[in-house]
């Protein structure tokens, strides 16, 4: 009797409580990789001050004529203002706002598209894996940038749209990568001794190969978040971005064809490309550190190197 | 033994994998293959224990897998419980792989280190349609049959935290869970301390007398397939050469290459010479099978007939076994009964 109470006790949370273990984990090995840190520290800031924007920003960013027309920073603007007389910090925080929802949103999307087809492409032998393989090695050749541009042009340059195509035009280079780690996966005896029980390919591949695969595929998704984040700010600076959204590229855009350079504005370019360069390096930190965490045999070299 | 039960009946298995040399080489013909299993017939009763013997590279480990079609099997047929399953297709296979279980060499490499004892045994009764609260009290059992105990100490441990003997154990209980008629068990102790494996194989004859269950023991180890098994077959690069009762088969092996492969296990008495078989050279690569008995090139008392002719598989009774196959020309055939029963 004893033995089922055991048992019926720890059943039902099970999964979650597995989570929130694994979630508890991987969050006190980023904290003290330094690396990790840092990461977290640059990208936690960025997002809160962008996501608090309307907390923090002294003025509406699209008020124009708040202060004069291109005052370098003082007191009462912290980055100056434009040719407009806008408040350039105020834009900036919340340009970071769309900056970092289009890389993430597209980061993530981009990030499971990769999964869901570099699992399969791995797992399969057959026909399927190299199928697949010809799929993702065939869209890695599209070149994703001239691509973006013309989809933008076409389809219309609206945040959604954005998030859209970063996605479907940089799933490929993850795709392989976890593509890679499947394989070696799938050499392991735990996945044949597995299929002996009787699972299907799905069953094996949810349970066996990803969970193994899991984290490389947390490693490449944030790096993939620091290639969209920059891939919105270039469309965004070539004009191609959404015109009616602040985001950081549009304000390099409007600094670029505004001539701030010959105005000799700096403040209009400096503090937007600090806020794309600070939040690209602080996911790069991030993805490394995690990369670290997650793969132990990373992990023992830095100790040793510490 | 009088009443028995076929449960398992291979003939002619063959598992050929193919070297593929690029697609010139296949214009030329020069495609090959390595046989692996090259023609293996055997059959198994309810209740028994045949283990199969063989130096590595002999095919014995891909004839227990393609058995299970875990290795899709070249040619042959496999009948269980009178039903060819070379044929079946997938989902019928997978519903039958219940009946049919493998356990692995090396316990640490076939249990994914990322889940615990009790998700590792509750995984196969899930996969086959049993909710998990109904899982659990079956995974406790199970447990305890292959004496993990007490149970809850273990249930919630990871692969590393344990030990190979314990690990093995529940490697048992995870095939053993679905209560399957037949087991192959791939060196079930090569992996284990001497200590532990002796357990290991009187869990093995426990579970083979409490539920009848059938085992083929894959292993190099000639003590363990005497103590374990009630009939042992030797393997000679793809093929069996020899198989008949354990205890009859080691005192008395007929083969040339059971007798080398038999005498090359040093007598534990210091005084008796350590006389090791005299047989020469490597096992011939399985690419490039010799003609005629595949064992001439080795053989002490190989002939020209050896040389050019394939023996044939036969049954030649021996004083104390009545059921020894050999497949040699040298073995005396005057023993050969006036009707042979096929097998």
């Amino acid at each position: 009797m004893s033995k089922t109470e055991i048992t019926v006790q720890t059943d039902r949370f099970e999964s979650t409580r597995e989570l929130l273990e694994s979630v508890k984990r991987v969050l006190i090995g980023l904290l003290s990789n330094k690396k990790g840190l840092a990461g977290l520290t640059l990208v936690g800031t960025m997002v809160f001050i962008s996501f608090a924007a309307p907390l923090i920003a002294p003025y509406d960013p699209e008020a124009l004529g708040i202060g004069p027309r291109l005052e370098p920073p003082t007191g009462e603007h912290l980055m100056g203002t434009d040719d407009l007389g806008r408040d350039v910090f105020s834009m900036f925080l919340y340009g970071g706002r769309i900056s970092l929802t289009v890389g993430i949103a597209a980061g993530i999307v981009a990030t499971v598209v990769a999964t869901l087809i570099g699992v399969p492409a791995g797992y399969y032998r057959g026909r399927t894996g190299r199928w697949l393989t010809t799929a993702i090695d065939m869209s890695l050749v599209f070149p994703p940038f001239v691509l973006v541009i013309v989809f933008a042009a076409y389809i219309g340059s609206t945040v959604f749209n954005i998030i859209v195509i970063l996605a479907l035009l940089s799933w490929p280079i993850p795709a392989r990568t976890i593509k890679a780690k499947a394989i070696s996966v799938r050499e392991n005896e735990f996945v044949e001794s597995t299929r002996a029980l009787g699972a299907t390919d799905f069953t094996i591949m949810k349970d066996e190969v990803l969970p193994n695969v899991l984290p490389v595929v947390f490693a490449n998704g944030v790096l993939q978040v620091v290639f969209t984040i920059l891939m919105e700010a270039a469309v965004s600076f070539l004009g191609l971005g959404d015109p009616t959204r602040i985001s950081w590229g549009t304000m390099l855009y409007f600094a670029q064809t505004e001539g701030a350079l010959s105005l000799g504005a700096w403040w209009w370019m400096i503090f937007p490309g600090l806020g794309i360069v600070v939040t690209a390096f602080g996911f790069t930190l991030l993805g490394t550190a995690l990369d670290e965490v997650l793969n132990p045999r990373l992990q023992r070299r830095t100790w040793g190197w510490d | 033994m009088s009443e028995t039960e076929t449960l398992l009946e291979i003939k002619d298995l063959e598992k050929h994998f193919s070297q593929s040399t690029g697609w010139v080489g296949s214009l030329l013909g020069k495609d090959k293959a390595v046989r692996a299993v090259d023609g293996v017939s055997l059959s198994l009763d309810r209740g028994e224990i045949v283990s199969i013997v063989g130096e590595s590279g002999c095919g014995k480990t891909t004839l227990g897998k393609s058995l299970l079609r875990l290795i899709e099997p070249t040619a042959g047929s496999i009948e269980f419980h009178g039903t060819d399953i070379t044929e079946l297709p997938d989902d019928e296979m997978r519903d039958l792989r219940k009946e049919m279980q493998i356990v692995f060499q090396d316990p640490f490499q076939s249990l994914n280190p990322k889940k615990t004892v009790r998700q590792l045994v509750r995984q196969p009764l899930e996969i086959h349609g049993m909710s998990r609260t109904e899982a659990e009290a079956r995974v406790v059992d199970a447990l305890e049959d292959v004496g993990l105990s007490p149970v809850s100490d273990f249930l919630d441990r990871y692969p590393e935290e344990m030990s190979g003997g314990q690990l093995q154990r529940v490697s048992f209980a995870r095939s053993l869970v679905l209560e399957p008629s037949f087991v192959v068990a791939d060196e079930p102790t090569s992996m284990l301390d001497t200590s532990i494996r002796a357990r290991v194989l009187d869990l093995m004859e426990e579970l083979r007398n409490e539920r009848d269950l059938s085992f083929l023991v894959i292993t190099h180890d000639l003590s363990v397939a005497r103590y374990l098994s009630d009939r042992v077959g030797v393997m000679y690069l793809g093929r069996l050469v020899e198989i008949g009762d354990a205890d009859e088969m080691i005192m008395d092996p007929k083969h040339p290459y059971s007798k080398a492969l038999i005498e090359s296990i040093p007598s534990p008495t210091p005084y008796e010479e350590f006389d090791p078989a005299d047989i020469e050279g490597e096992v011939p690569d399985p690419i490039d099978v010799p003609s005629g008995c595949r064992f001439h090139p080795r053989c002490p008392v190989a002939t020209e007939e050896c040389k050019r002719i394939e023996p044939e598989w036969r049954m030649v009774p021996t004083e104390g076994d009545a059921s020894r196959y050999v497949e040699c020309h040298e073995v005396d055939p005057k023993h050969v009964p006036a009707d042979p029963q096929p097998q």
